[in-house]
């Protein structure tokens, strides 16, 4: 009974302090649910991928579209450089730059660069995977093109070559009866006698023996005629020198030719010899006839196969031209360009730097969220809860002033910790957090102005320490959740990505990370400048009305002691009816003078306003008493007044 | 002429069907000591929180005397305080029944913190400070914290905080509650001080008697009116016919001996009132029933220790009339 009475008054006093209840139980099912309404719909993030291009092929725009699925966003740029700030900018979170002459060749350049920004450890890796991982489902199809080719390739090459062998066995079946006909000629030619045999000359030694007796006749006549002439010459008695010297010469000349007449004799019996012999080569060549007919029919069937030979010797050569001809369609001649057509290569947007590097300003803007959040909310909530609070409203300062004033104190012990934490990093973990200096400065200005402007609303809005640290640790946790530090906000839905660009947390650690790593200037932080002013003035705004309301709610409320809500005055829940003179000062009282009066009378009262009922809920905050009592006869209102007495009472 | 340093003018004030305030006129005098005494719920917190200016009326209006800037004109200029709250809460000082400072700062910081609230120069400050730890006997607990003041000393940090900016006016509310008979007494003493440097002195008490010998005007407020004002000699005078007769006796059974006496004496006593150690009787002549009273009293086997007639105190009289008006 000892631990439940102590439980209950706990609760009651929990629960009796309705800020403090409301953010007890309200802020962890706030931030389950923020968290979780950004965490659940991970599944239909997109990531935007810059791509830059030297020169369009077939196979880039291959891996480009194989790249741009849902998860991921292309965006083309024209050159490199852009495509890599897109980066710094925070426009993508990876830049892919294919290069110029990107095909599947020995010689070409097939190196895809993927240009990552490694300080967003909890992003870089996994795209890196996520993005091998479709190029090398790109890559696998090119090889398995590759391997497929090179197949097709053998396959045409071994039916050529089974068409060539099909060719040479045709081929060694003509040269077989090229060589069968060559044999036949061979043997044909070997029986041609070609010896040499006398002609035959009978008639012409015949006409030799006609003209020996013709020439020894004509001789015989010239000797005559010679004499004949003497004999004129002596007879005519006639001086002819020159004519007797002409016969003498004739005569000379015929007696000469008695050789002649032996020599034509002797030829007439040599061509009767040469005409035996004539006649036996006409025999000879009478058969040698007959065997060039023969040899010309055997070597036309020879031409024949030669002609078929050649034939297939030219096709033989086309297919092994057209084999050489596939086989030189492939022109890859290293096996890695097959196995692994695509080589890729991580070059990282930043120069190489350590992990706490790359996470420092996300951790450097964790201190200035929390300290910054819940040190002005616990100056502010000291304030409120000291007892010199209520003297501040005496004197003649202004509520801004003191929003100043706590604004400062928080900001200078923010500074001070940033500077003992930039000092410590940059000389003892060699962190380089100086190189951008300026942007570095503002940024961090910005950001502790808004976290600290957010505890000092907070710290003015509740009126608890649980209800302040509940409602910063809160905020906090939510800012802190909804960032890159825990999931990369690419990986959340965009409905989220897009609300979330917008926490205070991001902007300012995202602004940092990109002023410390990437030297980014001013000018190029002006979104997150901007958002960050806005935040600023509209919390401001927010705490100077916040604050109107709090003095006026506290100065309304408190007597004139500075305890708050002790001491009211009792007749301010008095109930005066003047029509019936009366002044009820409690419930008791309500009691007492419904049971004095009629049925009659007491719906008199109550109608057409319950002013009993009004009065419960509006002096004694009573909504429920107030609800049961209305529209109830006169005895049942009795009842239930007098059980709530007994209750308040037990 | 003596011009009034605040103007309550008919101020009006209501809470749904309560009204608080119901048209107090009142005018605070420069150097003066006045108190508001009233029963829980008579509406005197109201009417400062009013006067300060923390609760603006639906009616009516506080006006101060703006102090005079130029030095011949002799005619009073008069602000309201809603619409001038700077230059108000640089005229008055305030001393809330529940101390008001750091407590994590010694009494001089409190002191040196407030008085730079107040933009007070440097030297101005430093005089203040010294004057003020002087005057309420602070001095030796100047480097002391806060928290570690005794009762007394806090509610004398908290005086001097009220006066570190040198006002003209310092509301006190109920200045001496929680506090022994002791510190009860220094307090008053310094209240005196403080007036008789010229600061002019409104306080709020439930110890009638001590509000009597301080103030000169009293101002009893009852449902939301002043229902009586002046010096605490003229209230007397003026609604005070009544006499007490203080009777200590033995064994004291004052409820039944009150009861018995009143009915004995039914049209000469008016009342009674059992203190605790005394029994109060309230009569218009007490000469005239003296003599039976003490033969009642030994009636009643009531020895008598002590029996005075004195005249009606601030308490009784307030008393009578919040009856007399209630009666009404």
């Amino acid at each position: 009974m000892k631990t439940l009475s102590v439980i209950l008054k706990n609760l009651k006093v929990l629960f009796r302090s309705k800020g403090s209840a409301m953010v007890v139980l309200l802020a962890p099912l706030l931030i389950v649910l923020v968290i979780g309404f950004g965490f659940a719909e991970s599944g239909e993030s997109t990531l935007n991928i810059g791509i830059h291009v030297d020169e369009h092929s077939d196979l880039a725009n291959r891996f480009i579209n194989n790249l741009n699925t849902t998860e991921n966003n292309i965006i083309l740029f024209k050159n490199e450089s852009r495509c890599i700030n897109s980066i710094k900018e925070g426009v993508s979170v990876a830049c892919i730059n294919f290069p110029k002459n990107f095909k599947i060749e020995d010689n070409a350049s097939n190196e895809v660069t993927f240009h990552i920004d490694e300080s967003r450890i909890n992003l870089a890796y996994r795209l890196i995977s996520s993005l091998q991982l479709n190029l090398d489902v790109e890559s696998e199809a090119v090889s398995q093109e590759l391997t497929s080719k090179l197949l097709e390739i053998i396959t045409s090459a071994s039916k050529d070559v089974d068409a060539s062998i099909a060719s040479i066995i045709s081929l060694k079946a003509s040269t077989m009866k090229t060589k069968s006909t060559s044999s036949s000629s061979t043997s044909t030619l070997s029986g041609l006698d070609a010896e040499t045999v006398d002609v035959d000359l009978s008639t012409i030694a015949s006409e030799l023996s006609s003209l020996s007796t013709d020439f020894s006749s004509l001789r015989n006549k010239a000797k005559d005629a010679v004499s004949s002439g003497y004999k004129l010459l002596d007879n005519a008695s006639i001086s002819a020198p020159e004519l007797k010297s002409d016969l003498s010469s004739l005569n000379v000349s015929i007696t000469a030719t008695a050789t002649s007449v032996t020599s034509i004799a002797q030829l007439s019996t040599d061509i009767n010899k040469a005409k035996t012999n004539v006649d036996n080569m006409k025999s000879k060549l009478a058969n040698a006839k007959n065997v060039k007919s023969s040899v010309l029919d055997n070597l036309g069937k020879l031409s024949s196969d030669l002609d078929k030979i050649s034939s297939d010797l030219d096709t033989v050569k086309v297919k092994q031209e057209r084999i050489k001809a596939n086989i030189a369609s492939f022109n890859l001649r290293n096996a890695e360009s097959i196995v692994n057509p695509i080589t890729t290569k991580i070059e990282p947007v930043t120069a190489k730097n350590t992990r706490l590097t790359y996470s420092f300003p996300y951790l450097l803007m964790l201190i200035v969220l929390f300290v910054g959040i819940m040190l002005s909310g616990t100056l502010v909530f000291m304030e409120k809860d000291s007892k010199a609070f209520f003297r501040t409203f005496t004197t003649p300062a202004k509520n801004v002033f003191f929003v100043w004033t706590t604004y400062l104190t928080s900001a200078m012990t923010i500074i001070v910790q940033v500077l003992l934490i930039l000092l410590v990093v940059k000389y003892w973990l060699e962190v380089p957090v100086f190189t951008n200096i300026f942007a570095s400065i503002l940024i961090i200005f910005l950001s502790l102005t808004v976290f600290i402007f957010g505890g000092i609303f907070l710290g003015n809005l509740f009126n608890t320490s649980q209800a302040i640290t509940m409602g910063t640790i809160s905020i906090g946790s939510i800012l802190l959740f909804l960032s890159n530090l825990v999931l990369p906000i690419e990986t959340l839905s965009p409905a989220i990505q897009n609300l979330i660009k917008y926490n205070p947390y991001v902007l300012a650690s995202e602004a940092l990370r990109r002023a410390i790593l990437f030297q980014t200037p001013i000018k190029g932080m002006i979104f997150e400048i901007t958002v960050l002013t806005i935040y600023s003035i509209l919390l401001l705004a927010g705490i100077i009305i916040v604050i109107k309301i709090y003095s006026s709610k506290y100065l309304s409320s408190i007597h004139i002691t500075g305890k708050r809500n002790i001491i009211r005055n009792p007749e301010d829940h008095y109930l005066h009816i003047k029509e019936l003179n009366l002044t009820i000062k409690d419930i008791q009282g309500l009691v007492d003078i419904i049971k004095s009066m009629s049925d009659k009378e007491y719906e008199n009262t109550v109608r057409p306003k319950n002013v009993f009922a009004d009065w419960l809920k509006n002096s004694y905050k009573d909504r429920i008493l107030s609800i049961l009592v209305r529209r109830k006869s006169r005895l049942k209102v009795i009842e239930i007044l007098e059980r709530h007495i007994r209750k308040t009472n037990s | 002429m003596n011009e009034p340093l605040l103007k309550v003018e008919g101020i009006r004030k209501s809470y749904g069907h309560a009204t608080i305030l119901n048209g107090i006129s009142l005018d605070i005098m420069p150097g003066e000591i006045i108190g508001i005494i009233g029963a829980s719920g008579s509406g005197k917190t109201s009417l400062l929180n009013t006067i300060i200016g923390f609760i603006k009326p639906d009616e009516g209006d506080i006006k101060f005397k703006q102090p005079k800037i130029v030095a011949h004109n002799d005619n009073a200029i008069y602000k309201s305080v809603y619409k001038h709250q700077k230059i108000m809460k640089n005229m008055y000082g305030f001393a809330a029944q529940v101390p008001s400072f750091y407590e994590k700062l010694t009494v001089r910081e409190n002191l040196n913190y407030f008085g730079e609230l107040y933009e007070l120069s440097k030297d101005t400050l430093s005089a203040n400070v010294s004057t003020l730890l002087n005057l309420l006997d602070l001095e030796n607990s100047a480097n002391v914290l806060g928290k570690n003041l005794s009762g007394g000393m806090e509610r004398r940090l908290d005086i001097a905080c009220a006066l570190v900016h040198n006002p003209q006016i310092l509301i006190m509310d109920e200045p001496t509650a929680d506090l022994d008979p002791v510190l009860r007494n220094n307090i008053w003493k310094l209240i005196q001080k403080i007036n008789s440097k010229g600061t002019t002195i409104i306080l709020s008490s439930h110890h009638l008697n001590e509000l009597e010998t301080l103030c000169s005007r009293i101002a009893i407020l009852k449902e939301g009116k002043i229902i009586a004002i002046g010096s605490a000699e003229q209230l007397k005078k003026k609604f005070s016919h009544d006499k007490e007769i203080r009777i200590q006796s033995y064994p004291g059974n004052y409820n039944e001996l009150g009861k018995f006496l009143q009915a004995k004496f039914k049209n000469k006593i008016r009342s009674f009132k059992n203190q605790g150690n005394e029994l109060l009787l309230i009569c218009d002549k007490p000469e005239e029933i003296l003599n039976d009273l003490i033969l009642a009293l030994e009636r009643k086997r009531e020895k008598i220790l002590e029996l005075k007639i004195v005249k009606q105190s601030l308490d009784q009289l307030f008393i009578s009339l919040s009856e007399e008006r209630k009666k009404k």
